[in-house]
This record gives C-alpha cells, sequence and structure tokens, in this order.
C-alpha cells in the first residue's frame, strides 16, 4: 500500500497545532509569572519565577522541536511518495519493454509459421502436380 | 532588610494562568501520543522520527509536571503565608491584650495622639534647649548658637506640625536624628508625620520602611525611620574641636541628672549575674555585652513603639481598620531572645549571640526555636553602655527574671532586677535625652526551617521568629532604646512595676500565642 501523503499532512497539522497551543500554555505561563514581580515579592518568588522561566525554555525548544517534526514528517511523506511513484515508473517501462518483446516475438513467431506454410503449400501444391503428370502418362 | 510584598488572593488567582497552562500541555501530551500512533509506520522509521516524538512526548509530559508542581507549591505557600499571617494577627492581638480589628482608626489616631502629647516629648527637648540658650551664652560662637536655635526650632516645627496634622491621615513612623557634642551624644526620637518631617528636614530626612507586609486586605509596617539632619550637621560644623561647647552641653546634662536626681557616672553601681541570678565579678561575666538596654528604657518603649507598627485592615472596598500594634509584642520578644540552651544543656545568656557567633546564625537559630517552644529557664541580658559627660563609661549588668516554666517572675530575682534598673537609670538617663527606635521587620522563608533568633547586635535588640514549612514567615523586630529622662525623673520605680508587669503579661501572651501557632 502506498504511503497516503495527505494523512501525513494531516499529522503535521496535528503537531503544529500542538506547537502552537505549546506557545498559548507559555503565554499563560509568562502571566502567571508576572505574580511574581507584582504580588509576590520575597526571595523566594523569585525562585518561583525562576521555575516558570525553565519551564518556558523547555517549552520553547518543544515547540521547536514539534515544527522540526512536522515538517520532517511532510517531508518524509513525499520522500517516500517520490520513491513509489519511482519504483512504479519503471516498472511500468519494464512491463512495457516485456511486451513489446513479446509482441514483436509473437510477431516473429507468426511470420516463420507463415513461411512455413507457404513452404509447405508449395511442396503440396508441387506434390500435387507431380502426382497429377504421373498418373496422366499412364492412361 | 527583607521586603515582602504579597497580594494572597492575587496569587491564588493567578494560578488558573497555570492551570490553563497545565490543561493545555496536558492536551498536547495526548495529541503527541496520538500523532505517534496516527503517522505511517515508514515515516516514523526514517530520520529518527518516532525517536523525536518520543523524546517531544516526554519533554512536554514533564513540563506538564512541572507547571502542577510550580503552581501547587505557589498556592500552598500563598495560603500558608495567609494563614501564618492571620495567625500573626491573632498573635499580636492576644500580646495586645485588645481586638486589633475592632479598633477603629479614629481610636486608634486617639490613642497615638494621646501617647504622642504624653509620653513622646519633642517640646520638653525644644523647652530644654530654650532655657539653655536663653541663658549666658559664654563660650558659644554665633554658628554654633545658630546650630542650637535651629535644633529647638524644628522642634517647635514638629510641635505645630503634629498639632496641624493631627485631623489627617496618619503615616506614623519613628523619626530620629542624634548628633554628638563632644562624646556626649544627644539622640531625639518622636513619632512624627512623615509628611511634616520631610518637609522640616528635608530630603534627607526621609523615612525609610524597613518591612511591610501587604495583603489584599491588609497592610501592617514595621517601619524604622532615620531622620538624616545628623549628616548634614556633622559637616556643617564640628563641635570635637571646641572643648567649650562640649564642657556646655556636658554641664547642661549633668544638670538634668542633678535636676531629676540621676546619679552621675562616678556613682555607678556595676553588677553583674549569671543565669541563676547569683552576684559575680565583672571578669566571671560574658564578655558579648556591647550595648545599652534599660528596662526603664523598655518601659518607654512600649510608649513610643505604639506607632511603629501599623496595621491596616480593609473591609470591602470601602472600609478599613488601622490597628496598631503595642511594644508589649517587642518587649516579650526582647527578653524572650535574650537566652540561649547550649548544646551541652546549659543555660547562658547571649543577647549577642548573633553578633558574637557570626556564621553560626543559622544553627542558633534552630536552637533557639527548640528553647522557645519548651519551658526552659530564661535570662535576661543587658548591657549598658552610658555616655555621660566628657567620659563614656559602660556598666553590664545580667539578670535573671524568668522562672523554671519559662514565666516570667520578677519576684525570683527581685533583688536583681533591682539592682539592675540602678545601673541602668544611671547609664541611660544621661545620655538620651529623648530616644529610642524599633523597628519590625519581617520575611518569608522558603524551605529552610524553623528559626527563632533573637540578639543585640550594635545596640539594636533583635527578635526573628519564624517557621518555614514549605513558604513560612517570619517576624522579627529590631529595638534600640534610649534614653528618656522624663521617664527616669518621673517615675522610675512605677514605670519599672509597670514595666514588669506588662512584659511579664506580654511575655507570657506571646509564648501562649506562639505554642499555639507552632507549638
Amino acid at each position: 500500500m502506498g504511503i497516503d501523503v495527505g494523512s501525513a499532512n494531516a499529522r503535521a497539522n496535528d503537531l503544529r497545532g500542538c506547537a502552537n497551543d505549546l506557545r498559548s500554555a507559555k503565554s499563560n505561563l509568562s502571566q502567571y509569572k508576572a505574580v511574581f514581580g507584582n504580588d509576590w515579592q520575597a526571595t523566594e518568588a523569585g525562585y518561583f519565577a525562576s521555575a516558570v522561566g525553565g519551564v518556558e525554555n523547555r517549552m520553547n525548544q518543544a515547540i521547536s522541536e514539534l515544527e522540526s517534526i512536522a515538517g520532517d514528517i511532510v517531508s518524509t511523506a513525499n520522500a517516500i511518495k517520490q520513491e513509489e511513484e519511482e519504483r512504479a515508473r519503471r516498472e511500468a517501462e519494464e512491463r512495457a519493454r516485456r511486451e513489446e518483446q513479446e509482441r514483436r516475438e509473437a510477431e516473429e513467431r507468426a511470420a516463420k509459421e507463415k513461411a512455413a506454410a507457404t513452404v509447405a503449400k508449395s511442396v503440396v501444391q508441387s506434390v500435387t502436380r507431380s502426382i497429377s503428370k504421373g498418373t496422366g502418362r499412364r492412361r | 532588610m527583607a521586603r515582602i510584598l504579597i497580594n494572597t488572593a492575587e496569587v491564588v488567582n493567578s494560578g488558573s494562568k497555570a492551570r490553563a497552562a497545565k490543561s493545555t500541555t496536558g492536551s498536547v501530551v495526548g495529541r503527541i501520543a496520538g500523532v505517534r500512533s496516527g503517522t505511517d509506520s515508514q515515516i516514523l522509521s526514517r530520520g529518527g522520527l518516532g525517536s523525536r516524538l518520543d523524546a517531544v512526548y516526554n519533554k512536554v509530559a514533564q513540563l506538564e509536571r512541572e507547571i502542577a508542581a510550580i503552581q501547587n507549591a505557589v498556592e500552598n505557600g500563598a495560603m500558608q503565608y495567609q494563614r501564618t499571617e492571620a495567625s500573626l494577627d491573632n498573635l499580636s492581638r492576644t500580646i495586645m491584650g485588645v481586638n486589633a480589628k475592632s479598633a477603629t482608626a479614629s481610636t486608634t489616631r486617639s490613642a497615638l495622639e494621646q501617647l504622642f502629647t504624653t509620653t513622646i516629648k519633642p517640646l520638653d527637648i525644644s523647652e530644654e534647649l530654650q532655657k539653655f540658650l536663653s541663658q549666658p551664652k559664654s563660650g558659644l560662637t554665633e554658628e554654633q548658637l545658630k546650630f542650637l536655635k535651629d535644633i529647638a526650632g524644628r522642634i517647635e516645627k514638629i510641635k505645630v506640625a503634629t498639632k496641624e496634622e493631627s485631623e489627617k491621615k496618619l503615616e506614623w513612623n519613628e523619626a530620629e536624628w542624634q548628633h554628638e557634642f563632644g562624646k556626649t551624644v544627644v539622640k531625639m526620637l518622636g513619632v512624627e508625620y512623615v509628611k511634616e518631617l520631610s518637609e522640616i528636614f528635608g530630603e534627607a530626612s526621609l523615612i525609610e520602611f524597613l518591612g511591610k507586609i501587604s495583603t489584599a486586605n491588609t497592610d501592617h509596617y514595621f517601619v524604622k525611620a532615620e531622620g538624616k539632619a545628623e549628616d548634614e550637621m556633622t559637616t556643617s560644623m564640628n563641635f570635637e574641636d571646641n572643648k567649650k561647647v562640649g564642657d556646655k552641653i556636658d554641664n547642661w546634662v549633668n544638670e538634668r541628672q542633678d535636676m531629676y536626681g540621676i546619679p552621675h557616672e562616678k556613682e555607678k553601681i556595676e553588677k553583674y549575674y549569671d543565669e541563676n541570678g547569683n552576684e559575680i565579678s565583672k571578669e566571671d561575666a560574658e564578655k558579648f555585652y556591647e550595648r545599652e538596654i534599660t528596662l526603664a528604657e523598655l518601659n518607654h518603649t512600649e510608649s513610643v513603639s505604639v506607632s511603629l507598627y501599623d496595621g491596616e485592615y480593609r473591609i470591602g472596598e470601602k472600609g478599613k481598620i488601622t490597628a496598631t500594634v503595642c511594644e508589649a509584642e517587642a518587649h516579650a520578644g526582647i527578653s524572650a531572645g535574650m537566652y540561649v540552651i547550649a548544646a551541652d544543656g546549659s543555660h547562658r545568656f547571649s543577647p549577642g549571640v548573633k553578633a558574637e557567633i557570626g556564621t553560626s546564625v543559622t544553627a542558633f537559630e534552630a536552637e533557639w526555636e527548640q528553647q522557645w517552644l519548651g519551658d526552659e529557664m530564661l535570662g535576661l541580658n543587658t548591657d549598658i553602655t552610658a555616655t555621660v559627660g566628657r567620659a563614656e563609661a559602660s556598666a553590664e549588668a545580667v539578670a535573671q527574671i524568668w522562672g523554671e516554666n519559662g514565666e516570667l517572675d520578677m519576684q525570683l530575682n527581685a533583688s536583681a532586677s533591682a539592682e539592675l534598673i540602678g545601673g541602668e537609670l544611671e547609664g541611660s538617663a544621661g545620655i538620651n535625652i529623648l530616644g529610642g527606635e524599633i523597628g519590625v521587620k519581617g520575611s518569608v522563608n522558603y524551605g529552610i526551617g524553623a528559626h527563632a533568633e533573637v540578639g543585640i547586635k550594635d545596640g539594636v535588640i533583635k527578635c526573628d521568629i519564624g517557621a518555614s514549612l514549605g513558604v513560612g514567615v517570619s517576624v522579627g523586630f529590631e529595638v534600640d532604646v534610649g534614653g528618656m529622662v522624663d521617664t527616669v525623673a518621673d517615675a522610675a520605680s512605677a514605670a519599672w512595676v509597670e514595666a514588669t508587669d506588662f512584659v511579664s503579661e506580654g511575655w507570657n501572651s506571646l509564648k501562649s500565642g506562639w505554642n499555639s501557632l507552632f507549638g
């Protein structure tokens, strides 16, 4: 069964959607982090803000990776599709070549058969004529 | 000084953002899994795409867990802060003996005004200076006279401003400036209006808040204000080189001492006591007593400290209640914080523990809490550094005023305490015409543990108690008590009785409140 590029594109779009959702989550986190500068000012609030910042950074990495994977899925699917098409083309050409050869061979056989038949007919006619001549002399 | 500002309601509300982020992230995790299972195996097998999807799946799943953990920690911390603060409010009320939330702004203001007019007496300073300036002025240059008149004028301005501002919104703070005349330190301390002080002393007299804790419905100000006029004065002229001026001031101080019956330095009695209240020699006494504190001053501090903690409780959008924590809390804390039980179980007077031990503070903090929560015997250590006249003298005294059960028991060592008073009054009366300062500080600690520390450092009595369970609150205060001639002269003995009763009650309330909080 051939590769379903459309399906692969759909999966890639899913991943891109995931990346966008993570962007949304990151935006929420950014707003969340702001509370540590506005509504909670103390040493430990800095720790919390730092922890959220760490999550944001790794979320960025995940977003990039998801988008990269999405692109790779599409390109891979297209590559596989191309490979499949190339393979099919080659198979068709081979098939056509074989059929042409078979046709030629058949024609040759037919020609030979025809020639043989002609020869045979000629022989038969010749024999027939010879027989006819012999019968007349005896009379 | 740690500054704390937390709006627990907003912190908790903001958790919705974290929850949304977590929810979205969790959804992404599921969708990545869906993509993984729905993608052609031919694709997954190429370029390690399958492994990469697995990796990003794990990464996002981990992020989801971390978001949940952070949000949980933050909300728990905020809620614990809120609970602790509520407990502290309750503790404050317990110590004060009044329901702070039932005290209205007007009654609080009235009380403060009364305190200002009856206890805080910058007017007396003004009068004394005016008298002094009206005397023959031999030995004083025009510049020096101008300086002294300036002081008197500033005090008068405070007086006027205080009266004029009495109907306005109050922002009580403590202001202090000091100046050295020769070796005589003159301190002035008053409860002033921030605004007026700024206008009177200029930018150099800006008042600082040492600590502020704000929540959605409450504001707690722990304030310490410093008048910077000292800098201006010291740079404008130098009295150190003028012996006559120094003598004049010293004479003035001596006159005040005679007037109020305050013993002079040479009459000072220095006594030393061990933790059991037994008199010991100076050589056997602890060596870390460096600064002054007198019980009489403690009594005085009761008066001024009212203005040092200003609690504002907002009720809805329109209402608010202003409450003031009295100095009983400080006194109780001061007393409680002057002792340490060493690792070997021996009792030791160590008000200077923080200063003396330095980097070992953390270890002692743990011990302190254990001590506080127990019923160990406590003691009192005081160190009096007096500057009277031209000579700086110090007297050190140690007294045991705590019973075996941890309750104050003035009777236990009444004689020791009485001796202590005498010494302290001698030491402080001549120095501090009017003075003292109290600052209260607060901090929030995350994941550190329980602690309590009290000590004297650089002349400031420090008390810092707290417990960190995840996120905890510590509350402390700093007290630099100065002398007050009026206190000494008017009713030293009566003040002592009041102080002991007040301190005893405050301490016992504090202990009870502490145990109910963290016991």
